[in-house]
């Protein structure tokens, strides 16, 4: 007996490690590749920043105030490898049902949860009636529509902001059976930032060959560093962070905690790049973003993030009107707004196509 | 062979084989496929550097305001530090830069900011890549220091891998 186990437990072991090459082995010519660009497909794309320094504006601000010249700052759409066969040229959503997904054991404590449950329900169910959904009408006719949630109570560690981790998650919470075709699911976890140097994230994977767009959220709770410093919420690590509930129509008063605030507006961030740039996994294997970043790979969201365009109805800065409650929310890019009128400054303020929708 | 043995035998190979069908049900996002939000202070450091980097281009009249009057550049290349108008003369010769993987750390009334930084320059297009550290004073908003470490290509592959992983 032992005679044939050994040999066959050998055989089986290098099957794994053959697996497990392959997979290693895709990821390297993958990243490869991007070094060598320069101009990569979006990678933690806010972190990556490229500038080319072109010779007649070099000269022209010499005497002047100097500041960089971009490439061109211009989003433009992505079809991936070409020798993949596509079902459209540029790879957008143009319907997104969305799933929210509260992950962890805090979620049943009313302290915690708060108003974010609730209130982030609010948000998603009344985005599709609000002004902010046409900040991406230039690239796509948008039908956005709430699901419902879910609340998985299983504990979360500190590994749960793995992207592959928050896959599993979905797909055991949803069910690989239940997954929708145009499914969008932004899972919020209990798990404090720390010192990560980002507040979420949006990905995308398969289960049982499914595609799954997902993001990820940190908990957002008394963290400057994630805090979009809403009027409509205490600041954050004040005393009465946590006590205010969702209160309609008082938009000058604390109507959302802090923690509902930050979360809506990273929510916000990270809903509109899947829509314009969803992640595409073609059958023959691998996974490409598809859609619309620009040469630095920083999608709609990226280039405006942390930037709040005026606001010619509402009392403040990044106000959106939704489900009949005021939300501070960044903007998103509009290539329309840069190339003509209507866009707020970027960060830094060099360009001008940042859009909150109108 | 006792049958216990065989019998663990048996369930480590059914565990063998379930090991790629497992792995296959769920396929995680290859590296590369998550996209962050990142912190007010990344962004906001983000934009420095790239200030920075114009102010230098553009030469400012000669004043620069981002850098402090002691700002020194410190690499592992000898023991000496390298001046202000010797590192503003390497800058100048860049034609184009890349930013990746910036992180800040915000302590007293220091800002410490790493990235990695891919030029090209030289007519020749020269391309190099370097790990950054720069000592920021948050009251002056100048930069005080900058230690330089070099990147082989290999270790640059590396490192943007690893910050493909999430």
């Amino acid at each position: 007996m032992r005679k044939f186990l050994l040999p066959l437990l050998i055989a089986q072991a290098l099957a794994v490690n053959a697996f497990a090459e392959g997979r290693e082995q895709n990821n390297e010519v993958y990243s490869i590749s991007e070094v060598e660009d320069l101009a990569p497909a979006p990678t933690s794309n806010a972190t990556i920043t490229s500038y080319q320094w072109t010779k007649d504006v070099h000269s022209s601000r010499k005497a002047s105030k100097g500041t960089a010249s971009i490439i061109s700052p211009l989003m433009v759409p992505h079809t991936g490898p070409t020798t993949i066969p596509r079902t459209s040229a540029i790879n957008v959503m143009s319907t997104v049902n969305t799933t929210p997904i509260f992950w962890g054991s805090s979620w049943t404590n009313s302290t915690f949860a708060s108003d974010k449950i609730v209130g982030l329900t609010v948000w998603y169910n009344n985005l599709h009636s609000s002004p902010y959904i046409s900040a991406v009408s230039e690239y796509t006719t948008l039908n956005h529509l709430f699901i419902m949630s879910k609340i998985d109570t299983s504990a979360t560690n500190v590994n749960s902001s793995n992207s592959g981790n928050v896959l599993a998650e979905v797909c055991k919470v949803v069910g690989t059976a239940n997954l929708n075709a145009n499914g969008y699911y932004p899972v919020y976890t209990d798990v404090a930032r720390g010192t990560a140097n980002y507040c979420a994230y949006h990905s995308a994977g398969t289960c049982g060959g499914k595609l799954v767009q997902f993001a990820f959220f940190f908990s957002l709770d008394n963290d400057p560093g994630c805090d979009p410093v809403s009027p409509y919420a205490p600041p954050a690590g004040s005393a009465v962070a946590q006590k205010p509930g969702l209160v309609a129509g008082v938009s000058s008063a604390y109507q959302q905690s802090q923690g509902l605030a930050a979360l809506a507006n990273v929510s916000a961030h990270e809903l509109m790049e899947t829509v314009t740039d969803p992640a595409y996994f073609p059958p023959t294997g691998g996974g490409y973003w598809g859609g619309w970043y620009d040469l630095t790979g920083a999608e709609n969201g990226d280039k405006c993030a942390w930037t709040f365009g005026p606001s010619n109805t509402r009392l403040s800065a990044g106000t959106v009107l939704i489900g009949g409650f005021d939300w501070k929310l960044q903007g998103e890019w509009s290539n329309k707004a840069q190339n003509g009128t209507g866009g707020y400054p970027t960060q830094g303020g060099l360009l001008k196509g940042c859009v909150t929708g109108s | 062979m006792c049958k216990k043995s065989i019998h663990n035998y048996l369930f480590t190979i059914t565990l063998l084989l379930s090991a790629p069908a497992m792995s296959q049900d769920i396929v995680l996002a290859p590296p590369g496929l998550s996209a962050q939000t990142v912190t007010r202070d990344v962004a906001e450091y983000t934009s420095r550097e790239q200030d920075l980097m114009a102010s230098v281009k553009a030469e400012e009249n000669g004043q620069y305001t981002l850098l402090a009057d002691e700002f020194e550049v410190w690499s592992g290349q000898g023991s000496d530090w390298q001046s202000k108008s010797e590192w503003l003369q390497i800058i100048k010769q860049q034609r184009n830069f890349t930013i990746r993987n910036l992180s800040v750390r915000l302590l007293d009334d220091f800002a410490v900011v790493s990235f990695l930084l891919e030029t090209v320059q030289g007519r020749h297009n020269k391309r190099s890549a370097q790990f950054i550290v720069d000592l920021w004073r948050k009251s002056t908003n100048k930069l005080t220091v900058r230690y330089v470490s070099d990147l082989t290509p290999s270790t640059l592959s590396f490192l943007s891998r690893q910050d493909r992983k999430i």
